[in-house]
């Protein structure tokens, strides 16, 4: 069994019996994975923080190879985001982030550019001066970080960039209003949006800018789109719609 | 060593089911069932059919009671202007052991976790509304946990409740009684200070 000091996000966590939790943390060492956190929810802790859902944590935890669970031995809270406490669209867009990575990591995979993505993304939203529109960058990012990034460009059967009011599920691309195939696989999805999008999908640091009127359209897209890629249900994209509209 | 059988299994199969008692644990419970005086085991049988029977939530606060309204919800001694919003009914519990509180409660049985799917509307919030729209409550106190759940879920019923002509008021935050400053986040020690008092 060794010892690892290391730092993480909170995704979930879960109580345990009296007075314990079961966390899991998106780790910078060793991806997504399961801590047992004895004792935590005393008072008094020997652990040291509370681990609040999508705060940032310094931790100090065994961890035994091919163990699915870790066991936390210190914890030191870094960033508690407190905008997320006092803005329900914040609070919603990270809750939608958080299941995202969730569903998407495989546990005990390292990957540092998710890390510094989402780190990014919680540095920003917890900004007084963060404003929602600039949200969709950073999910069409982690999305492709992820291996699902959504195709805009162009209809995926003749090239044409015109008309682009339906999209593939199965191709995970734009098709024309000519081209389209009455499917439940092809969803609809309004032009505005892939225009919008696609010109912005490669400028760097969060610059696509969405109308804010087109938030809970895109919002919709992207969870139908994920939902469909990871073949599961994303609780948190109804509330987050909800809270754009 | 037992035969494992059907009777045997179903018990340690339903305790399972339990939270915090994994496969292990419910074998342990099961074995101690088996070797309980015959009585005890029963009377144990018989009190989880009894709650089960007896036991349901008070339908206007949602706490847990064998009479509808609750004790606290009939108690004419109670100031019915007052509703102090909890979780769940164990949180009415802790207020009541604290004997500081004497108005009314409304238990809203969770809070909002979009990630576990649950949304406002899975909550006991219209109720709340409700008993509040038929009017006499002049004070409505957010007592959800201070964590980042817990704190959505006030701020999303102080949203609800901007219309009504009345005081809504958040439970104070920070440092817990025999804790350390030394070891205190920036948020708690930011919250003590946003309800700090005047020494008197």
């Amino acid at each position: 069994m060794s010892l690892f000091n290391d730092e993480g996000f909170v995704i979930t966590r879960s109580e345990w019996k009296e007075s314990s939790l079961i966390v899991r943390f998106f780790t910078r060492e060793h991806g997504k994975l399961n801590f047992m956190a004895k004792g935590i929810r005393r008072a008094k802790t020997r652990i040291g923080s509370f681990l609040d859902s999508f705060s940032r944590v310094k931790i100090i935890y065994y961890l035994k190879q091919g163990n699915d669970l870790a066991s936390l031995k210190e914890a030191f809270t870094i960033n508690l985001y407190p905008s997320l406490r006092a803005d329900l669209r914040r609070f919603a867009a990270v809750s939608f982030y958080f299941e995202i990575l969730d569903i998407g990591l495989a546990p005990h995979e390292r990957h540092e550019d998710i890390f510094s993505l989402t780190s990014e993304f919680l540095d920003t939203i917890d900004k007084p001066e963060w404003v929602a529109e600039s949200l969709p960058w950073y999910f069409l990012e982690i999305a492709g970080r992820l291996g699902y990034a959504p195709r805009l460009e162009k209809c995926f059967v003749c090239g044409t960039s015109q008309n682009l009011a339906h999209f593939d599920l199965d191709a995970g691309q734009c098709v024309c209003q000519n081209c389209r195939k009455d499917s439940e696989k092809v969803i609809p999805m309004p032009q505005y949006l892939a225009s919008e999008i696609k010109g912005g999908v490669s400028n760097e640091g969060g610059s696509i800018a969405l109308p804010s009127h087109a938030l809970p359209d895109f919002f919709h897209f992207m969870k139908d789109f994920l939902e469909y890629r990871f073949e599961k249900r994303i609780k948190s994209g109804d509330f987050l719609i909800t809270q754009m509209a | 060593m037992l035969e494992r059988s059907s009777s045997f299994e179903t018990l340690v199969a339903e305790l399972n089911k339990l939270p915090g008692i994994g496969r292990k644990s419910a074998e342990r419970l099961a074995y101690h069932i088996i070797k309980m005086p015959k009585d005890e085991a029963l009377r144990l049988s018989s009190s989880i059919k009894a709650v089960k029977e007896k036991i349901f939530f008070c339908s206007l606060c949602f706490n847990l009671t064998e009479h509808d309204p609750c004790s606290i919800c009939s108690d004419p001694s109670r100031k019915k202007d007052r509703i102090l919003v909890v979780e769940d009914p164990m949180d009415i519990a802790a207020f009541e052991r604290s004997g500081v509180y004497h108005g009314i409660y409304h238990a809203l049985q969770g809070r909002i976790i979009p990630l576990k799917g649950i949304t406002p509307d899975r909550l006991r919030i219209k109720e709340l509304l409700d008993r509040i729209e038929k009017g006499g409550i002049r004070e409505v106190i957010l007592a959800t946990n201070p964590d980042v759940e817990g704190e959505a879920t006030a701020l999303y019923i102080s949203k609800q409740l901007a219309s009504f002509d009345l005081e809504v008021t958040r439970i104070g935050l920070g440092v817990p009684m025999g804790g350390s400053l030394e070891f205190s986040d920036s948020v708690t020690l930011g919250k003590a200070l946003e309800g700090r008092k005047k020494f008197s």
